[in-house]
């Protein structure tokens, strides 16, 4: 009989070689990474209390693994936990598709997934600790991989030293754990299991960003290709979210910290830090990082409360990032990579440059209302639960969240406007300080309104091309039925290619993804019981 | 191999107080120079001498796990310290090797002396950590060890710019980290995969400083 969780480990890593080796073929890297997940995603789809018959041998999905005093076992939760997870990762590897990621995010990526999933199975959970930050050390690469600058290390960097300081905590709180286990003073292990759950407090703080200052939010959303800073926040985000529901599960101790007013203060100021910041942005990748601050407030409040909701809230909202998030960030990539740059001053009039740019703008657009929470979107279904869980104690926080929340749909706002606006004509202007004074008078006489029937100076050649490009051309009346004519055809050309596209991606986005995720939370939900 | 676990349990016996003059020294070393042609071999020492000092609490060929990673990850940061000095050279900026063999000496005082006061609050800080919070467990000598090298490992990720130089205070955390556990709770499962983490955090460290050293192509 074999255990599931070898499947588990193991699919990823034995496929994170091929997708190494065929780095250079996009299509077949992203083939083989989808396909790895989609089988984990299968495998975990089967029956957890009974053995199912494979092509040569048994499978048990609950059958742990165990060695030095190791365990490594799917629980019931780590089942739907691990499906969500694995769907989400297929979502984000399908959408790195079409832009350049960096060598390392496909291989580099099973390979987190993998490690990151022993870390959620694994049990001393020091061991999770461990495995985090090995799985942080990979993260930085991926963060490194896209080599634009010689500062380009700091994302990187803080990211790794941020989730290197978690280590002392998951190994304070494992000895305190054992300690309070071994002691028969009920009082003294009361007192040393309150120093674990702090301890293993701090220590999801840190993996999770949880703090407003110095965190990695900013410079990794600065350094890294976009849909590596959706995947850092996706899945290790998600996988830390869950193992936390998963040792409160396990751990009555653990449960000391839920409504502990020191919690809900860090929730608080990330989400508060966040919305002060994020309507003030003047880049997109800034924008992320404060909309990541609320997200990250919102989920560490969803983890410290104690009813069923909250456990939803947190698997929708692994779930709804993905989806808002990767919209974004997809196109985001693809304006990035052309324009080196994402400020809304760089990007300004970048819808209107071709159609491959006015997808992008609309994927920002379509992300950004998401991520912000706004009616009619999958992050809707996951701000409302998150508001409502909230407002169950604390109704003031509720409305700083949506507050804060308003405050990132206007960073959006802000952004898209940028892209649709039309970009500052400045060309005739230097035209006109480049050229010798007599050709200048000339040049600027050409800003000027000009009627039509007005014939152009006579020049040389090089002159009047210099001239026709700073004026608009002029269509005679009866060839202008015509011109725009071939201009819709144009224009409606690429519309009816991608409109199906479109159309399908909108079911998803609003039909079937949130019915199929919702489900998922709910069965999630289900299966814990820490809050009855 | 039998030969090096029993050198390592019979250095691992030599009296307490110079091991841990030397790791000070070591960890100060390591703090007051920022140049990988000085920091790198002061970090494999430190390596040994952290050895040695597991080597008091858990089995020799445990602590052994720790020098063999410590040498790997030092191999590799100085290999890839090289590379990216060669490209530095190559845009005839300044490198470690000259940097040695032509002091600055007007800069230097201000800098060392700046770092040798910030470095003398640390170590206080971190005697005063080991007298004011003890870690629980019987072997109290490796506390003051453990909290030197994870007070000076956080002092030098605070206090510089460069991947290379982050990477060797983050491996100076790690080592304090697994120091004060193995003081507390000796694992060997623990031990083993504290190992691999510092090679895995080496190999990271090593790809970041490569890239550090690489050129501006936009932005």
């Amino acid at each position: 009989m074999i255990s599931g969780s070898i499947f588990v480990l193991l699919l990823p890593l034995l496929a994170a070689a091929p997708a190494y080796i065929f780095r250079q073929r996009r299509g077949l890297e992203v083939l083989l990474g989808t396909l790895a997940c989609g089988l984990v995603f299968g495998i975990l789809l089967l029956p957890y209390d009974r053995s199912n018959n494979l092509l040569v041998s048994t499978l048990d999905l609950s059958r742990p693994i165990e060695f030095l005093g190791i365990s490594i076992r799917i629980r019931p939760y780590d089942q739907i936990a691990l499906s969500i997870i694995f769907l989400c990762a297929i979502v984000l590897f399908l959408l790195s598709w079409r832009t350049s990621q960096g060598w390392s995010f496909i291989p580099l990526g099973l390979c987190v997934l993998s490690i990151m999933s022993a870390g959620l199975m694994i049990r001393p959970f020091a061991f999770s600790g461990l495995l985090f930050v090995i799985a942080a050390a990979l993260i930085s690469i991926m963060i490194q991989a896209e080599h634009v600058g010689e500062r380009s290390t700091h994302g990187a960097m803080r990211y790794l030293t941020l989730s290197t300081l978690a280590l002392p905590a998951f190994l304070g709180a494992s000895y305190y754990f054992n300690q309070g286990n071994a002691n028969s003073n009920p009082e003294t292990a009361a007192a040393l299991l309150d120093n674990a759950s702090i301890f293993l407090g701090t220590g999801f703080v840190l993996l999770l960003g949880a703090f407003p200052l110095f965190t990695w939010t900013h410079l990794v959303a600065n350094d890294a290709p976009p849909i590596t800073t959706a995947f850092i926040a996706v899945i290790a985000g998600g996988i830390a979210s869950f193992l936390y529901l998963s040792l409160k599960q396990e751990f009555v101790w653990l449960r000391n910290l839920d409504g502990n007013s020191y919690v809900s203060m860090v929730g608080l100021i990330m989400i508060a830090t966040g919305g002060l910041l994020a309507w003030a942005q003047r880049s997109f990748s800034r924008l992320i990082a404060s909309a990541l601050s609320v997200d990250i407030g919102a989920n560490w409040l969803m983890l410290g409360q104690h009813v069923h909701q909250s456990v939803e809230a947190v698997a929708l909202n692994v779930v709804s990032l993905t989806l808002s998030l990767g919209a974004v960030a997809i196109g985001l990539a693809i304006l990035r990579g052309k324009a080196r740059d994402d400020s809304y001053a760089a990007l300004t009039g970048a819808a209107r440059t071709g159609n491959n740019e006015r997808l992008a703008a609309m994927a920002i657009c379509v992300g950004g209302i998401s991520l912000s929470g706004m009616p009619g979107s999958i992050g809707f279904v996951t701000r409302w639960v998150q508001a409502r869980t909230i407002a169950i104690t604390d109704v003031e926080l509720a409305v700083g969240l949506l507050l804060a929340l308003a405050s990132v749909g206007i960073g959006f706002l802000r952004g898209v406007a940028a892209l649709i606006s039309e970009k500052p004509v400045t060309a005739a202007t230097n035209l006109a300080t480049d050229l010798p004074a007599s050709l200048a008078s000339e040049s600027n006489m050409l800003n000027a309104p000009m009627p039509t029937d007005v014939a152009l100076p006579q020049t040389d050649e090089a002159q009047t091309d210099l001239m026709l490009e700073a004026q608009p051309a002029t269509i005679p009346t009866n060839q202008l039925a015509d011109v725009l004519a071939h201009d819709i055809a144009e224009r409606i050309a690429p519309l009816a290619i991608s409109l199906p596209a479109l159309v399908s991606i909108a079911i998803f986005y609003f039909g079937l993804s949130p019915v199929l995720f919702t489900n998922l939370s709910a069965s999630l939900s289900r299966l814990f019981s820490f809050y009855r | 191999m039998n030969d090096v676990i029993a050198l390592i349990e019979q250095l691992s016996r030599l009296a307490i107080t110079p091991l841990l003059i030397s790791l000070v020294a070591s960890a100060a070393g390591i703090v007051l120079m920022r140049n990988w042609r000085l920091t790198l071999p002061i970090l494999i020492v430190q390596y040994v001498l952290v050895g040695l000092l597991m080597a008091r609490s858990i089995q020799p060929s445990l602590a052994l796990i720790k020098l063999i990673s410590g040498a790997l990850v030092s191999f590799a940061l100085s290999i890839a310290a090289q590379r990216a000095d060669d490209m530095r050279a190559q845009r005839g900026e300044s490198v470690a090797v000259e940097r040695i063999r032509k002091v600055a000496w007007r800069s230097v005082p201000a800098q060392v002396l700046l770092r040798a006061v910030a470095l003398l609050l640390v170590l206080t800080a971190a005697f005063g950590a080991t007298t004011r919070f003890p870690l629980p467990g019987s072997a109290r000598e490796l506390h003051f060890a453990c909290y030197v090298l994870i007070a000076c490992g956080l002092f030098i990720i605070a206090t510089t710019p460069e991947a290379l130089n982050i990477g060797v205070g983050i491996l100076m955390f790690i080592s304090g980290v697994e120091l004060g556990y193995i003081a507390v709770s000796a694992n060997l499962g623990i031990s083993v995969m504290i190992g691999l983490l510092s090679l895995i955090v080496g190999i990271a460290i090593a790809y970041l400083t490569l890239s550090d050293s690489e050129p501006i192509l936009s932005g």
